[in-house]
């Protein structure tokens, strides 16, 4: 402990955050997260200089490239504590995998929030769940943008990706920022998701919420290959639902506007309530003129995130998962103690559910997993066929079990499952199927060991996880939790 | 959204009310115009405005000066006065003489690129800067009844730029 915290404190010069002994969102605590988190979750450093890591079992040798992720690091300010998981800044952290070895560095996304909070020495803005004393109005939404949910290559571009601003671009070596993304001169500051998805034919699509000053629209934005915008449209909604991302099938582009309504508040997660009462609608826009071919309305739920959608005959699947309520985002993501990240949180549990639609009358059916699996991955190269989904979690019945994390695979039509389970005191993060240059395919997650607080990647042969990684990575010490990324072979 | 060319600043009517339907309905500006010379015996006051919060230091502030919550609210165009001025510094000072006794709301906007609009985005959203009295219009054009204030003397107003 004592030579990552000098260590630590090289980096961070001169700022005396007072260390603690978990950095960011580290999940590090073994036990629940105390009554006096306050405390628990300072400032990490604004860099990690690249290092190597210490490699276990056998590192396959086609496997070269580098895995991004997006992290909420900086939670804390100046004495200042965020209170909500999504109001930490973004910081890149990237594995480097090739010739034998395995590198880690990591840096902060220089947002211009986060370069006006330098200059000030302090948080600025209101926070999506927190107010800091004497924060500033916001200008526009990247004022107070954090780029810290997702991290992703569109052409030969790397993007840290916010969801209510712009997309900021990073240099895919050395991690700096250029700066932020205008898409358009009538798209400046205007929502960019964490999710855009790939389309067969090489296309990007992605979305923006917007449901702010008393309107709901969806702007949907079509990129071609090398990421520059080929069409952008903004679509009326029926109700200011949160959107975090969407799906896609051969068709359509598919909007699931939940029942976790805004009415412009004063802090922006006081905006929202969920209307257990009303619906939600999954809304299918034709992909050739973004028309709405068809609004299928499903009870109230909540979803962050979607496996992927494909067409068979006249029947449509969606994949997600599903929430019975918002009360992970407005009480589960934040870091008091009725975190999801608190033992025995099961309330929080999220059920992958497979929606079967019936594209003639709207009809449709819905067979859940009983699996507590979040952040599900397929393989984008072949985003409209059948197959297995990757995400973490939980069995939903293991309520014994709340704090334990699995690695999970999970076919939407078979119901067939494989689990792995690391034990106790582990946090998987978001798994991804890679490949390797000789054409295996692999599964990939960063990991966090809370009673060694160290950091690391797992490596799997796709389709046999059941036989635990075949590699591993460690740090000496932990990384901030984070949210999404990419693998980007080399 | 269409552009109205400069055209003669006495005729009224020509001051096009240009509302988009959406969030802040802007006026076009011809050139300076003046306060309405008030024919009564009541006392008459100055109003004095500071605008503040410029984010671009080139560029031109257009404002109208309105009396009353019917053309206020419309922005059909009929204010009591429009001015247009190049800012000076941070903060952009016009005053008004002579004005009677009663109600009145202020609509701005910063045309910062000089293209004599109010730009806005995708969604019909200003992305240049705006303003009304009392600092009202965070989601929307603002009402009369919110962005009125009372001129029974001299007076200096601020409004902060959004
Ligand atoms: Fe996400």
């Amino acid at each position: 402990m004592s030579n990552r915290r000098e260590f630590l404190q090289t980096l961070v010069a001169g700022t005396a955050c007072g260390l603690a002994a978990k950095s960011g969102l580290s999940l590090a605590s073994g036990s629940a997260m105390p009554a006096d988190f306050g405390g628990a979750f300072k400032s990490v450093p604004k860099s990690f200089e690249k290092r190597a890591l210490t490699l276990e079992g056998n590192w396959p040798t086609d496997l070269r490239g580098s895995l991004y992720r997006n992290s909420p690091a900086m939670l804390e300010r100046n004495g200042f504590q965020h209170s909500h998981l999504f109001d930490g800044d973004g910081m890149i952290q990237k594995f480097s995998l090739g010739d034998g070895k395995v590198f880690h560095q990591a840096q902060m996304v220089a947002t211009d929030k986060f370069l006006n909070e330098e200059d000030a020495d302090r948080f600025l803005y209101h926070g999506l769940g927190s107010s800091p004393p004497n924060a500033r109005a916001a200008r526009n939404n990247d004022s107070a943008n954090p780029a810290n949910i997702s991290v992703r290559k569109m052409g030969d571009k790397l993007f840290a990706l916010w969801e209510a601003g712009s997309a900021y671009e990073i240099d895919p070596e050395n991690l700096s920022t250029y700066g932020r993304v205008d898409w358009g001169e009538d798209l400046k500051h205007l929502p960019f998701s964490a999710h855009p998805l790939r389309d067969a034919n090489g296309d990007w699509w992605n979305i923006g919420s917007w449901i702010y000053s008393g309107q709901a629209r969806t702007i949907i934005y079509q990129l071609d290959a090398q990421a520059k915008l080929k069409r952008v449209k903004a679509i009326p909604m029926n109700q200011a639902g949160y959107m975090h991302a969407f799906a896609l099938s051969q068709r359509f582009v598919i909007l699931v506007n939940t029942a976790h309504l805004y009415t412009p508040g004063k802090r922006y997660f006081d905006s929202f309530n969920f209307d257990a009462k009303g619906k939600t609608e999954i809304v299918l826009l034709d992909k050739n003129d973004l028309s709405v071919f068809k609004t299928i309305e499903i009870p109230a739920n909540f979803v962050f995130h979607f496996g992927n959608a494909f067409e068979q005959g006249e029947e449509l699947f969606i994949s997600m998962a599903e929430y019975r309520n918002a009360d992970i985002m407005s009480k589960g993501l934040g870091l008091g103690p009725h975190s999801a990240f608190a033992k025995e949180a099961t309330q929080y549990n999220s059920d992958l559910s497979v929606y079967r639609i019936n594209l003639k009358n709207g009809k449709w059916q819905k067979q859940s997993s009983q699996l507590a699996m979040e952040f599900p991955n397929f393989r984008e190269s072949t985003p409209f066929t059948v197959q297995n989904l990757i995400g973490m979690g939980r069995p939903t019945g293991t309520a014994n079990k709340a704090d334990q994390d699995y690695l999970i695979s999970y076919h939407p039509l078979s119901g067939e499952r494989e689990i792995y389970d690391f034990g106790n005191g582990f946090t998987i993060e978001e798994p991804l199927f890679i490949n390797g240059a000789s054409g295996q395919e692999y599964v990939i997650h960063s990991l966090a060991d809370r009673q060694k607080s160290r950091s690391g990647l797992a490596l799997f042969r796709s389709g046999e996880l059941k036989a635990g990684p075949i590699a591993m990575a460690w740090a000496e010490e932990q990384f901030p939790f984070g949210f999404h990324g990419c693998f980007v072979p080399s | 959204m269409k552009i109205t060319k400069p055209c003669n600043p006495f005729r009224k009517s020509m001051l096009t009310a240009l509302t988009l339907g959406s969030v802040l309905a802007s006026t076009l500006y011809p050139t300076l115009s003046f306060a309405r010379q008030v024919q009564t015996n009541e006392s008459q006051h100055q109003l004095t405005l500071l605008i503040k919060g410029y984010e671009q230091k080139q560029g031109v502030t257009y404002l109208s000066l309105y009396d009353n919550a019917e053309d206020f609210n419309s922005m059909n165009g009929k204010s009591i006065a429009n001015v247009q001025h190049q800012i000076q510094g941070d903060t952009l000072s016009i005053s008004f003489n002579q004005l009677s006794k009663g109600e009145y709301a202020i609509s701005l906007y910063h045309d910062a690129n000089n293209n004599r609009k109010l730009d806005r985005n995708l969604l019909g959203i200003p992305s240049e800067q705006y303003g009304f009295s009392n600092d009202v219009g965070a989601f929307g054009p603002a009402k009369f009844d919110k962005a009125s204030f009372k001129l029974d003397g001299d007076k200096t107003v601020v409004i902060n730029l959004r």
